[in-house]
């Protein structure tokens, strides 16, 4: 059974996207800034292999999705 | 001579475009990454869900980001593992050491991507190639990126399908467990197939935050168990090989959120939700917290909780019964929290730590940014690991 939780929590984030600003491009300074980037880091890839080696889920990170290794 | 000047001038616009537009290609980006992993823990599932999962890693890949024009780039990446494994010596508990103790794995893959400014999109593909000593893999991908007009927000469809096989060289048997390799029922297959689909939708906020939330959908058949796992019984004496269903569908919903919280702070996180039809479920949470020591200079401590219920499939060492159709004793697919604490340091100057030059007649490299980080993990049920990463980032 899916928990209610996640459900709860995507509502809250879709609310919160529709409380959205328009940015022009020379406001992004922040926003452009290497540490703001919507993704993990590329050093991050190991950590992201092992823990999709150790643990059972998979995806939203650049490690392995769970195929193209032998582990489960 | 006026007509000799237009004629010069029609000979040379041309040069100099082509010059123009091969000096303003962005340079090409070559990064190194290496890391060492190591762990160890006493549920190994190669011995039934008991026995030492020490284990030794190390890797290292370079990636290579060529602009082929200014609308179109190549991504090459290429790279190994070198692991040491205790428990996979057991695979043969009679030997010293067993064929899968140690193994190198190698990994190429590769990415063309064409960017369309005019019309707010990009698309490309992709592929990965995966060899070691007992398992090979192929996959092939796609992916289509389109923005909005205003550039506030992006939605990007990824799809991808790998094709894997178990022993590449030999009989799937011998990687059997060595006692019951020829008494065993046979696994049905050698091969495992993957099919994923992904949607993410990425939103800035306001000036200093911006959100992603994604999901998607992975659809595996084939041998979805690793065949020299080992399930002990309650009742008997000798194992059976680990088996589980010939199909799994998994459903990650993924959400994140950054937010440049003063000149010198930023927060960034990341939560996770997993499903499966295996019964496991998961939560991951992730909140890393870069403080800008200089503009160049960041350090970042971050910490990571999952949570995990476990497959409706496992039990652990000789609690299984007989009777059941589906069985297996990796801890990795048990009721388990997992802990991880780091942190890494990011240096990255706007005109680079250094310059060399390898060759007199060729552009200058510029050593650009290395990227420092540690981290270490533990499980609830046992086990604990470290992991070291760097990164160098150069230009040409």
């Amino acid at each position: 059974m899916v928990s209610k939780n996640p459900i709860r929590l995507l509502i809250g984030i879709a609310l919160l996207l529709n409380s959205c600003v328009s940015v022009k491009e020379y406001q992004k300074v922040y926003l452009n800034d290497e540490e703001m980037k919507l993704e993990h880091r590329d050093i991050e890839v190991y950590e992201a292999n092992f823990q999709s080696y150790r643990e059972g889920a998979i995806g939203g990170t650049n490690g392995n999705a769970g195929s193209g290794c032998g582990c489960n | 001579m006026r007509m000799q000047l237009v004629t010069i001038l029609i000979i040379l616009l041309p040069i100099c475009l082509y010059a123009q537009d091969k000096k303003s290609l962005p340079p090409t980006e070559i990064d190194i990454l290496s890391s060492y992993y190591e762990q160890d823990g006493d549920s190994s599932a190669v011995t039934g869900g008991q026995g030492t999962e020490k284990l030794d890693d190390i890797a290292s890949k370079i990636v290579i980001n060529i602009p082929v024009d200014h609308k179109k780039t190549f991504k090459l990446e290429t790279g190994f593992s070198y692991f040491t494994s205790a428990s996979s010596d057991n695979i043969d508990p009679k030997t010293i050491s067993s064929a899968s103790h140690e193994a190198l794995v190698l990994k190429l893959n590769g990415e063309y991507t064409v960017r369309d400014t005019s019309n707010r999109n990009s698309k490309g593909f992709n592929f990965r190639f995966h060899h070691q000593p007992n398992f090979g893999s192929l996959g092939f991908g796609a992916f289509y990126t389109r923005m909005s007009k205003d550039k506030d927000r992006e939605v990007t469809i990824n799809s991808g399908f790998n094709l894997d096989k178990w022993a590449l060289y030999y009989d799937l048997k011998k990687l059997y467990p060595r006692e019951i390799r020829y008494s065993a029922q046979p696994l049905p297959t050698d091969k495992r197939n993957s099919l994923d689909l992904s949607v993410s939708l990425k939103q800035i906020i306001n000036e200093r935050m911006q959100a992603l939330l994604s999901s998607g959908i992975t659809y595996q058949w084939g041998l979805l168990s690793t065949p020299f796992h080992r399930v002990y019984f309650e009742e008997e004496e000798m194992p059976d090989l680990e088996r589980l269903p010939g199909r799994r569908i998994r459903i990650p919903i993924v959400g994140r959120f950054n937010y440049y919280a003063s000149d010198y702070l930023i927060i960034r996180s990341f939560y996770r939700y997993y499903i499966d039809n295996f019964g496991l479920s998961a939560h991951t949470i992730n909140i890393e917290t870069p403080v800008k020591i200089t503009n160049f200079i960041s350090i970042y401590p971050y910490g990571r909780f999952y949570t995990q219920n476990g497959s409706r499939y496992f039990s652990s060492y000789k609690t299984h019964h007989k009777d059941e159709e589906y069985y297996t004793s990796d801890f990795d697919l048990s009721d388990f929290n997992s802990y991880m604490v780091g942190g890494g340091i990011r240096i990255s100057p706007p005109l680079g730590l250094a310059k060399f030059k390898i060759s007199s007649k060729k552009p200058p490299y510029t050593f650009k940014e290395i990227e420092l980080r540690f981290a270490r993990y533990w499980r609830t049920n046992g086990l604990d690991a470290s992991i070291f990463s760097f990164k160098m980032g150069f230009l040409h």
